[in-house]
């Protein structure tokens, strides 16, 4: 059995990845894996609303090489057709996007339950355990007092108190780390041109500054 | 095979007894009052009891018959069973303002303001004039001889639109109408049973809207007929003014072409010919496109206007005889 100090830290360390990633995110990503991977009949809706764009695009195409001047009947039996394909392809977005919707709403609840719904559970359950014991005598009577609440053992850490501490390192620490890789992508991408910098400054060309440069989702 | 079955001829809708809204319509210039005219006057040979409408303000039945038409029903000199009315929408909306105008009602003027946004508030206007006569006199068949801006299709469409908006501002009023009622309580001593009243004649209106939407959608009892010339743009119309109709249900199953050239063979006329050819070019295209589903009457244009009851009756043949041009 894992010891609860840490069970605490893998929940909050857990959270705040997702909550870094953004549920939205994680379940258009889910999404997507799903309709690729998985033979649903969201997946074959998919399937069928590209097959239906892409024959909308040839007809499209074919009737805007007739003339409806001189091939009227053809350019209106065209016509129809592709408003007919534009039909289709409305009622299959509709359908996908409900289904998208329904999708990323039971996302939505697991990643509740495996988060908030964990904290509560894991909170519950060891409401009475001591995470781990202070040395005697460190802290004055009351703060020994505030980190055993609610129901711990006086003098020990009680599994809220360290909940709140784990949470505010690791959030603190999490987005941090996040922020520095997407800082050090962006750059990357910056890189390759310190040449033409320096020539473009010769040339009396300023930089204009690009306002959401390095900034990345 | 099917082109046996659909004859190049109205006589389906006169065989037709259950019909009772016929609509004629296309756009511009196409011969719409001709063929409505001359439909009607065949109709009545036929029926008891034919109405012929037209909402155009441009007074067409009266210059067609020589007769004056206006808002009430007249019997035509000459055609026994048929009568004629000449709607004009501009007139109606200007009774309905000086009728509103009368009442100093906050809550009237309001609603006066909601009812003239409506879309297709001249539309509106018709199809109420309409609805007044209709309800009063018993007519087997009515014609429909439609404004030339096109604008049919925003009419026919109207029963929809007005039941939606009739049925918001139902949704609206049981809401806020308690509300109101007691700001406006104050200055409109009487006006809350006028607006009581007033709700109440909205939802019987919207309760013949119902009913007179079912019945443009019934292919028994209404159909429209297109008019056109075989020429680019009146084609390119009369498919969009069908597609439109199918979207609505409305059902259509004749196309009239009309003021087809027919020059004599030792014509020598450079501008016949040419118009010949381009005229009989797109006649081939109508056929192709339309033929299985749709009856394609093809009218001649004649050396002279169509004016006159017995110049109407003359070319009012040619929708059951078809036309045999000539040939020399």
């Amino acid at each position: 059995m894992v010891s609860v100090l840490w069970i605490v830290i893998g929940v909050v360390v857990f959270s705040a990845v997702i909550s870094a990633i953004g549920s939205d995110n994680l379940g258009e990503y889910i999404w997507y894996l799903w309709i690729t991977f998985v033979p649903s009949k969201a997946a074959r809706n998919v399937k069928q609303l590209r097959e239906v764009q892409r024959e909308a695009i040839a007809v499209s195409t074919e009737r805007s090489n007739t003339s409806s001047q001189d091939e009227f009947a053809k350019w209106a039996k065209l016509n129809r057709k592709v408003d007919k394909l534009r039909g289709e392809i409305e009622k299959l977005n509709a359908a996908i996007s409900t289904q998208r919707a329904f999708f990323k709403s039971q996302i939505r609840r697991v990643i509740w339950i495996s988060t908030t719904g964990m904290k509560i559970f894991v909170r519950i359950k060891y409401r009475k355990v001591a995470v781990f014991w202070l040395p005697k005598g460190m802290f004055p009577g009351w703060i020994e007092w505030m980190l055993s609440l609610t129901s711990a053992p006086k003098g020990s850490v009680s599994v809220a108190a360290w909940f709140m501490i784990t949470d505010y390192a690791i959030k603190g620490a999490v987005v941090f780390a996040i922020t520095k890789t997407a800082e050090f992508a962006g750059a990357k991408r910056k890189m390759p041109a310190p040449a033409a910098n320096v020539s473009e400054k010769k040339s009396g060309l300023e930089k204009k500054s690009i306002p959401n440069e390095g900034k990345t989702k | 095979m099917e082109d046996e079955e659909l004859a190049p001829t109205l006589q389906n809708i006169l065989d037709q007894r259950s019909l009772r809204w016929i609509f004629v319509g296309g756009k511009g210039g196409v011969g719409k009052t001709t063929t409505s005219c001359s439909l009607a006057v065949q109709l009545a040979q036929r029926r008891n009891n034919v109405l012929l409408i037209s909402t155009d303000p441009a007074h067409n039945l009266s210059d067609a018959f020589g007769q004056q038409f206006g808002k009430e029903a007249r019997k035509v000199d000459g055609i026994p069973n048929l009568s004629a009315m000449e709607i004009d929408p501009s007139g109606s909306i200007q009774e309905m303002i000086e009728q509103a105008n009368a009442q100093n009602n906050g809550m009237s003027n309001i609603m006066q303001d909601l009812a003239f946004s409506i879309p297709g508030v001249d539309e509106a206007m018709s199809f109420a004039e309409v609805m007044k006569q209709v309800k009063s006199t018993d007519f087997d068949v009515i014609v429909f001889d439609t404004a030339p801006t096109g604008h049919t299709l925003r009419f026919l469409s109207f029963p929809t639109v007005l039941e939606k908006a009739l049925a918001k501002v139902s949704e609206l009023s049981g809401r806020f109408g308690p509300m109101l009622n007691g700001l406006l309580g104050a200055q409109a001593g009487g006006g809350g049973g006028a607006d009581g009243d007033m709700f109440a004649k909205l939802e019987s209106m919207r309760a013949t809207i119902n009913e007179v939407n079912t019945q443009f959608k019934d292919p028994d009892l209404t159909t429209f007929i297109c008019v056109c010339i075989p020429e680019f743009l009146s084609l390119y119309e009369t498919e969009r003014m069908i597609q439109e109709l199918s979207s609505y249900h409305i059902d259509v199953h004749c196309i009239v072409v009309n003021q087809l050239l027919y020059p004599a063979k030792s014509s020598t006329c450079a501008q016949c010919n040419a118009r010949y050819k381009m005229q009989q070019k797109y006649v081939e295209q109508i056929q192709d496109l339309y033929e299985g589903d749709f009856h394609i009457v093809k009218l001649p244009q004649l050396t002279d206007e169509v004016r006159g009851t017995e110049k109407i009756k003359a070319f009012s043949q040619m929708l059951i005889k078809p036309y045999v041009p000539t040939s020399e």
